[in-house]
């Protein structure tokens, strides 16, 4: 940055060094001293609704941009705490030896209470740029830095217990230069004839972060399912009648009839939604 | 917030820092500071006072004079003798530093921690390599428990493994011990 070369962050640590003039920087801090690394948006708000828009069409079983609102949009920070999780001390093994231990991995905590929100996934590789940004809320740190230890153990607890067979010992679990991230994310509220719901998305990838489960239960799509079956009973009974009986001419009009009908009724659905979603041109820009 | 340029705690000038390194250099006033604190390192450069075959190298280590509290149980009677015999329960313990591997870095360790050894020390590097400090002062404090057993429980003392005994590591200093590598291994050379 001192010679205008941007400077990269490994994802877990909190220095760098200009690979140009070798400079060192570091990640700012806050009051308490915990380093903050706040991570630019990918998505902008336009982008964001548009994934959001198709991401609910889907999850809505196919259905159009009529069948919901989107009512509210807006950005948060999830504040997610990345460190290297340690394990490390002595341990009896069974054979009665005294043997080292020493574990460490990367983990990935999240900060906030994600019972409603969720967590999002990360993937090597994703491009996060740090912002300057810091207008956008967050939410609200519930896990405090003088806790992560203890976390770490019960992080480290599986792999401790492979690694000793459950033997006693004397590990130290430590949450090496922990920093926290603040991680871009996009709110939708939006409403349905069901009610109305939150999706949560990534703002780095566009991808869910809370899972939302929800379907559109209402008495179209009963209207479809109804028609499907009835289309399908009409062809199975010509399909038993031409087997049983014989009447072979009865038999292909049934089935004929039970495709025709499902086909027809399809396609004069499809036409009418093309119809329906065809964008009209604005009053006030009609003349232009 | 931005990332920030590091700059010497002494001087105030900008400072440099070799890709992978835990602390950063004042060109200005030669010292050494990990980011973000206010205050600068305390190195130690050792002579070399061995002759060996292999490439010569100056491996960091964290040293920590510490102060060790034992109950007076009998179970912890190998420590209460490790701990008295000369240094009257306080000792220096050294954590490794540098990326040498978790055998070479319990190895050097325990030996370091083990026999203290006393050396004469330089101003400079010379023309000797020197491996990068990839670990903050703050993380190689909770390491010292480990090494300090590193040490002690060479022979394979279940019982100093239980409870009873704390370490209290207190001042700290960058030292870099010269060693001999010859393939992944290293040979102090003090």
């Amino acid at each position: 940055m001192e010679c205008g070369t941007p400077i990269q962050f490994e994802e877990f640590g909190f220095s760098s060094t200009c690979p140009k003039c070798g400079a060192a920087h570091r990640l700012p801090r806050d009051a308490s001293g915990v380093w903050i690394a706040t991570y630019s948006y990918n998505l902008d708000i336009i982008q964001a609704t548009g994934a959001a828009t198709a991401l609910i069409c889907r999850k809505l079983g196919g259905a159009r941009k009529a069948d919901f609102d989107i009512i509210e949009r807006y950005p948060l920070y999830l504040p997610v705490w990345k460190f290297t999780a340690r394990a490390q001390g002595w341990f009896i093994a069974k054979d009665g030896r005294t043997l080292p231990l020493d574990i460490e991995k990367h983990v990935r905590v999240p900060g906030y209470d994600t019972s409603y929100i969720g967590f999002p996934e990360f993937h090597e590789g994703t491009h996060a740029v740090i912002s300057s940004e810091t207008c956008f809320p967050s939410l609200q740190v519930k896990l405090k830095p003088d806790v992560l230890e203890q976390k770490t153990e019960e992080l480290m607890q599986k792999e401790v217990e492979h690694a000793t067979g459950g033997s006693a010992g004397r590990i130290k679990y430590t949450a090496e230069e922990p920093v926290l991230c603040l991680h871009p994310a996009w709110v939708m509220r939006f409403r349905t004839k069901n009610g109305e719901h939150t999706l949560v998305l990534d703002g780095l990838t566009g991808a869910e972060i809370n899972h939302l489960d929800i379907r559109l239960r209402d008495e179209k799509q009963l209207a479809e399912t109804v028609l499907a079956v009835s289309c399908g009973i009409i062809a199975a009974s010509g399909v038993a009648i031409g087997a049983a009986s014989g009447w072979h001419g009865l038999a292909v009009g049934l089935i004929v009839s039970g495709i025709g009908l499902f086909v027809a009724v399809n396609a004069l659905r499809f036409i009418l939604r093309a119809e329906h979603s065809r964008p009209r041109a604005k009053p006030g820009r009609a003349g232009a | 917030m931005n990332p920030v340029s590091e700059r010497c705690p002494r001087c105030g000038k900008t400072c440099v820092m070799e890709s992978g390194e835990s602390l950063a250099y004042c060109r200005s006033c030669k010292s050494l500071h990990e980011p973000g604190e206010r205050g600068n390192v305390d190195v130690e450069i050792a002579k070399f006072s061995i002759v060996a075959e292999g490439e010569r190298v100056y491996v960091p280590f964290w040293r920590y004079f510490c102060s060790f509290k034992v109950s007076g149980n009998v179970e912890h009677k190998n420590i209460i003798n490790f701990l008295t015999d000369e240094n009257r329960g306080r000792m220096f313990v050294y954590v490794p530093s540098a990326d040498i591997g978790p055998k070479n870095a319990l190895e050097l360790g325990a030996y370091m921690t083990a026999m203290s050894p006393s050396y004469s020390t330089a101003v400079s590097f010379g023309d000797v390599k020197r491996l990068l400090c990839t670990k903050l002062s703050s993380t190689a404090r909770r390491e010292v428990e480990y090494y300090f057993l590193a040490a002690e429980t060479a022979e394979g003392r279940v019982a100093d493994l239980r409870d009873g005994f704390s370490v209290e590591p207190s001042t700290e200093k960058l030292v870099y011990i010269p060693c001999y590598r010859s393939g992944d291994a290293f040979r102090p050379a003090v």
